[in-house]
């Protein structure tokens, strides 16, 4: 006689739906990784004065190039070595941190918001609005972002905050082209007719049943946009265009030390890889969001 | 009885696909339609798809304008209605509860939207008469808290039907309310439907394509063929004496529950025409087992008595004028 066993409640009656959504946060690797990642890189950013005793401006010609730890020349005094200038290399890859969030945040904010803006008015209103803005899309297109950025440093100089206007006024094309599109399929939907036909304005309109419906897309675009931001304002500061000596930009700190790259490898590399690890970071976290909101998506 | 509608010679075109040089192709959905709504009916509203019911609803609620022709809403022109007092004068229901409930919103705020759309009580009023208007429709008050989501079709349904009526239409505009549900479920809709009618004296427009469904709850049936209505009259007189030949077609076309009997046979054939490319004449002269040639070159007149009727069939016969 073969043994018949009671079927276990939670296989008879399966997960309840936080059970899965808990689940289906935690079973996408990428999305878990770039979060962990993020919150560390944003910690770091935050108490960088607290987790390193040197000053990232304090200038120690005495102690010029002084290797990392796991070189034999190295000390654990400064356990990234130091730059040129005597330096402490660690505290400037820590203060660096806090640039390229900032960069990447106020970037996005900018963008974000006037793409986001010009996007949704396509989407609702289409007609002349329409053209409108997708031909101020075509136009911005043609920009080429660095040689514009170069005009306005050459004009104005160049600092943090030229670097955050000129990214953040140029790089809301995406976010405004994704938008319109998204708007549009949304805008057709019954729910705006009815909204429509009780007579809501058109602001609680786009506010209260268009955008909450169109923000998974948004969100996409602005982990894409943040990244790219940063990648761009290290290319600008590497060329001389962006953030200016001495603050501790990572693509600066490159350009720094591209001069000793032949005998002072690290100098290029642990900005180098601080960057890649942000970047890759942001777009996994991107990826993750993306799969996750998905209808039906779990993991990918 | 007096009209609460009153559509005269409305028309509305739309603009498909760009060219350009050459003129470009337009559909002609709603063509020249007079339209009448009594207070207290259900008029029907019937057609095949393409046949400009949905547009001259759109109409009816104000989200489209005519091209031509008036539309009076209680004895005042519609364009010259505020948007908010038009939404106390007629709501909509829509076919598909999928998309006519928005995913992010609890069903308490989808159902008490107009309310704060209109600025009627606090908010905790609003929320009050939201519950207790799901109450009134079938679903319970736990229901106000969830998201659409977890609500089946009909649930939704009856969710779509309490944002309509609790700012107490005297209009409901009925979009195919029952076709994407299940049949077993299409019943109780329309019960409630019907229930909810005796109660609050609502008057219904009743777009559909299922006769069955219209011969259930209409007073007054209108038949729609390529944007113009080609027949109306009491439920009685259509159904037991149809006069236009599409009418009949239609009615031929109803399904019996015995399977044995197969799918009828309608004559209508098979081609739905171009709506890009009308046939001249009457547009139904191509699938019309009576067609004469005078059908070919000439747009019936609209003949009034004991309803209306567009057919030659009543003016003097189909053979050349």
């Amino acid at each position: 006689m073969t043994e018949i066993s009671a079927l276990p409640l939670v296989e008879l009656i399966g997960p309840s739906p936080r059970t899965l959504l808990h689940r289906r946060l935690w079973g996408h690797k990428g999305l878990v990784i770039s979060v962990a990642l993020l919150t560390l890189i944003g910690l770091v950013a935050l108490l960088a004065p607290v987790l390193t005793p040197y000053d990232p401006y304090a200038q120690d010609l005495g102690r010029r190039l002084i290797p990392p730890v796991w070189y034999q020349k190295g000390t654990w005094v400064h356990w990234l070595g130091t730059d040129n200038l005597g330096r402490d290399y660690l505290s400037r890859v820590l203060y660096g941190a806090r640039i390229s969030l900032l960069i990447g945040a106020s970037v996005m904010a900018i963008s974000g918001l006037i793409g986001t803006t010009l996007g949704l008015a396509a989407g609702y209103f289409g007609g002349r609005v329409d053209a409108f803005v997708m031909f101020t899309t075509t136009v911005r297109l043609a920009m080429p972002l660095i040689l514009v950025a170069l005009a306005v440093v050459a004009t104005v100089g160049g600092s943090l905050w030229v670097v955050v206007l000129v990214l953040g006024l140029l790089k809301w094309d995406r976010f405004a082209v994704v938008m319109r599109a998204a708007t549009q399929q949304v805008r057709g939907l019954e729910y705006v007719a009815a909204a429509e036909c009780v007579g809501a304005s058109t602001h609680r309109i786009i506010l209260g049943e268009i955008l909450p419906n169109v923000l998974p897309h948004l969100i996409v675009v602005a982990t894409i946009e943040a990244a790219s931001a940063i990648l761009l304002e290290a290319a600008l500061s590497f060329l001389g265009l962006g953030v200016q000596p001495p603050l501790p930009s990572w693509g600066l700190m490159i350009a720094e030390g591209k001069v000793y790259m032949f005998f002072s490898f690290w100098l290029i590399a642990i900005p180098g890889t601080a960057l890649a690890i942000l970047v890759l970071a942001i777009n996994m976290l991107g990826d993750g969001i993306r799969d996750v909101t998905a209808p039906g998506g779990g993991r990918a | 009885m007096n009209a609460l509608i009153e559509a005269r010679g409305v028309s509305r075109q739309f603009v498909v696909g760009q060219r350009l040089f050459a003129a470009k192709p337009v559909i002609r959905a709603v063509i020249d339609v007079d339209l009448t709504v009594l207070s207290g009916e259900v008029l029907g509203i019937v057609g095949e798809s393409g046949s400009g019911k949905s547009t001259l609803g759109k109409m009816l609620l104000g989200l489209i304008a005519p091209d031509r022709g008036t539309i009076r809403m209680a004895g005042e022109d519609l364009t010259a209605i505020e948007r908010r007092t038009l939404a106390r004068l007629i709501q909509p229901v829509f076919q598909d509860p999928y998309s006519s409930l928005n995913p992010r919103k609890r069903v308490a705020a989808i159902v008490a939207l107009p309310l704060a759309v209109l600025g009627i009580g606090s908010a905790k009023e609003r929320r009050a008469r939201a519950t207790a208007m799901l109450e009134r429709v079938g679903l319970p008050a736990r229901d106000a808290e969830v998201y659409p989501s977890e609500l089946s079709g009909g649930q939704r349904q009856r969710v779509a039907i309490a944002r309509a009526l609790i700012v107490g239409p005297k209009i409901v505009l009925l979009d195919e309310p029952t076709s994407a549900l299940d049949v077993s479920v299409q019943s109780q809709i329309l019960n409630l439907l019907l229930d909810l009618r005796n109660d609050l004296g609502l008057t219904y427009v009743f777009i559909s394509h299922n006769l069955a469904v219209v011969e259930h709850v209409a007073t007054r049936v209108a038949v729609m063929y390529l944007g113009r209505i080609v027949e109306a009259a009491d439920r009685e007189a259509i159904f037991l004496n149809p006069r236009h030949p599409y009418t009949r077609a239609l009615l031929d076309s109803v399904l019996t529950p015995e399977p044995g009997l197969g799918v009828p046979d309608t004559g209508l054939g098979l081609a739905f025409p171009n709506p890009l490319d009308p046939p001249a004449g009457c547009a139904f002269h191509p699938r019309c087992p009576e067609a004469g040639p005078r059908c070919r070159i000439e747009v019936p007149r609209v003949l009034r008595e004991a309803g209306l009727v567009a057919c030659h069939l009543y003016d003097g016969g189909t053979s050349a004028a």
